[in-house]
């Protein structure tokens, strides 16, 4: 990690490819998912009083985590 | 093919494209008229624009509109300061009218119009794709009703676009001074256009996110850097207005979202777009999986995922899409010239076992798309039909082709039903005043002028036409109740005290302890109707 950061970061020549794309829109959508399911948790809110807003919201995660997946087989090709 | 069938092909192309350029051409002649005639009405056609009125003149007079709203005369903004500023010095030469307002809400959706020409040009060098694509954005209901308002949100689409084609191609800039010249523009414009409307944030995100992804170093320091600027231009606003800049243009305009309004939206959006959501959403998918991520496809995706849900809030509507309307002109006009030049590439993948069955068909692809892709601008111009049903020399036209008037003074609008009926949320204008509705304003202004006490109406115009200081801002101070911050005592208090000679209310956007004061002391003696709504004159009881 602290080898890839200032790579990524400090390297006029970085630029992201299609797997890491891949697997930050992975990560991120089931570490937000996780995120909110934990809020709700807190908040003592069950599964069955999840709104609309939120249905939508976990219904955009599902789509950006199969999207995600999906590119981590394009490897390095730009993104 | 022979050559003869390909000069017939050809001739079948340009002859489609005709249509579909006449059919667009149309609908911008609809939108001048339109323009023309609210550009000459003297008061309100779309709630709000008065206080936008109200913000111009406190600016063109030095002063903030974001103030206390438990103080007389009650009034505040939750608008960002840079449309108003822009006309600002009209004041002075134009004097309490709505007409430059308008005017430059119109000129920007030209401006953003020959942007979106301009960028399918550059992309596709196709002229005919590139002016119908302009000519696209200009055809779109919601962007005729909003065009020509007194309001702030066309002008953000048009720096947000402005914003768009400056940065799309800043990474393929090798000259550094140009590049650096070209960065400090398109953030410039982002900012712009964020200080026209909070809303221009998802361009924000956009372009950053655009620029993470290419090159992570540069979007980092010129982040910092836009950040920055941003951030003084807001602590400056901020300490300005003893704090009042968050609390009215902040705090108070984050408003809950209502789902249905946002579902009903989204299939408007694309009931009246589909023709060219389809090519904008195939483009987006080739740039995922076959070539690199443009700007213009990640505007695309967060404009019409953010601002399409958050259409759905309270202030919402309609609008919200224009950002998605104007990236969706892009991104299919991009598709329609690449797909008439044959110049889809599909490098190996495990995706491209998929295309493969289909390459034997890429030539006849090639030339049906000679005859769709017009078609796809005709079905189109077919899907957002609008159109005065009742004024020459659109009534001709509505005969012929038997279309019946659907909303106000004999305007059809194909984002409506049959009997009038429309999404919740999408705006009910977009039909043309009559001297009626010129007559009935100027009536409201002769009983505002024949009382020496102040008044309160909910629309500005009319006090503003009068002469007389306007009181409140109903939604502003709506929006601060729905967030805990309004207590209201002293307006109450003068209600109460019968301190104004009358109150006119249209929409009754105040908060209920507002309401209920008024309807205790105050009594409708007459309601007059102007521009299709009726306003309650409501005196002392």
């Amino acid at each position: 990690m602290y080898v890839i950061l200032p790579r990524m970061i400090w390297n006029n020549t970085f630029t992201f490819t299609k797997r890491q794309i891949g697997w930050l829109l992975v990560i991120g959508d089931v570490a937000a998912f996780v995120g909110i399911m934990a809020l709700n948790f807190l908040r003592h809110k069950p599964v069955s009083e999840i709104g609309p807003a939120q249905q939508l919201v976990f219904a955009l995660f599902a789509v950006g985590f199969l999207i995600g997946l999906s590119l981590i087989p394009l490897g390095d090709a730009p993104a | 093919m022979t050559p003869s069938q390909n000069g017939t092909l050809n001739r079948i192309h340009r002859l489609l494209m005709t249509v579909a350029l006449g059919l667009l051409l149309f609908y911008f002649a609809v939108y001048l008229v339109y323009a023309v005639n609210l550009i000459q009405f003297p008061f309100d056609y779309d709630q709000g624009e008065g206080f936008e009125l109200v913000d111009t003149i406190m600016f063109s007079k030095g002063q903030w509109p974001y103030q206390s709203t438990e103080a007389f005369p009650f009034y505040s903004s939750n608008y960002p300061p840079l449309f108003h500023v822009i006309a600002a010095p009209l004041v002075p030469l134009f004097g309490t009218s709505y007409a430059y307002g308008r005017l430059l809400s119109f000129l920007g959706t030209l401006v953003t119009a020959t942007a979106i020409g301009y960028a399918v040009y550059r992309e596709g060098r196709n002229r005919w794709i590139a002016v119908l694509s302009g000519l696209a954005f200009l055809a779109s209901n919601t962007i005729y009703h909003i065009g020509p308002l007194f309001r702030q949100h066309a002008t953000m689409v048009m720096f947000e676009t402005l914003a768009i084609v400056v940065l799309a191609h800043v990474n393929e800039n090798t000259n550094t001074r140009r590049r650096r010249l070209q960065l400090a523009l398109g953030l410039g414009l982002i900012l712009a256009a964020g200080y026209t409307k909070q809303l221009a944030a998802i361009t924000a995100i956009a372009a950053g996110l655009f620029l993470l992804i290419r090159q992570p170093q540069r979007a980092v320091v010129w982040g910092l850097l836009a950040g920055i600027v941003g951030a003084a231009i807001f602590v400056g606003i901020n300490v300005a207005t003893n704090g009042e800049w968050w609390r009215q243009a902040i705090v108070a305009n984050v408003n809950e979202l209502k789902i249905i309004q946002t579902v009903a939206l989204f299939k408007q959006w694309f009931g009246l777009h589909g023709f060219l959501i389809i090519p904008a959403v195939l483009l987006v998918i080739y740039e995922v999986y076959w070539d690199r991520l443009s700007l213009y496809a990640i505007w695309f995706v967060v404009a019409t995922a953010i601002n399409g849900a958050a259409s759905g809030t309270w202030g919402g509507g309609d609008s919200y899409f224009s950002t998605a309307i104007a990236a969706t002109c892009i991104l299919s006009g991009i598709f329609a010239a690449r797909t008439i030049r044959a110049e889809w590439k599909f490098p190996p993948n495990y995706l491209s076992q998929l295309i493969q069955p289909f390459r034997q068909y890429a030539p006849t692809l090639a030339t049906a798309s000679l005859i769709v892709i017009p078609l796809i601008y005709v079905g189109y111009g077919r899907a957002v039909l609008h159109l005065p049903t009742d004024q020459p020399p659109f009534n001709t036209i509505a005969n012929v082709f038997n279309i019946h008037a659907n909303a106000m003074n004999g305007f059809y609008d194909s984002a409506r039903t049959q009997d009038g009926q429309y999404a919740t949320g999408y705006a009910n204008i977009g039909h043309l005043t009559t001297q009626a509705d010129i007559d009935a304003g100027w009536r409201i202004v002769d009983l505002i002028k024949a009382t020496d006490k102040p008044v309160i109406s909910e629309d500005a115009g009319f006090t503003l036409m009068a002469g007389r200081p306007v009181i409140t801002n109903p939604t502003q101070l709506l929006n601060l109740e729905k967030k805990g911050l309004y207590n209201g005592t002293e307006l109450v208090k003068m209600i109460d005290e019968k301190a104004f000679g009358l109150i006119i209310l249209r929409a009754q956007f105040y908060p209920d302890v507002v309401l209920q004061a008024i309807s205790q002391a105050y009594t409708q003696n007459e309601s007059i109707v102007m521009n299709g709504f009726s306003y309650l004159i409501l005196a002392p009881k």
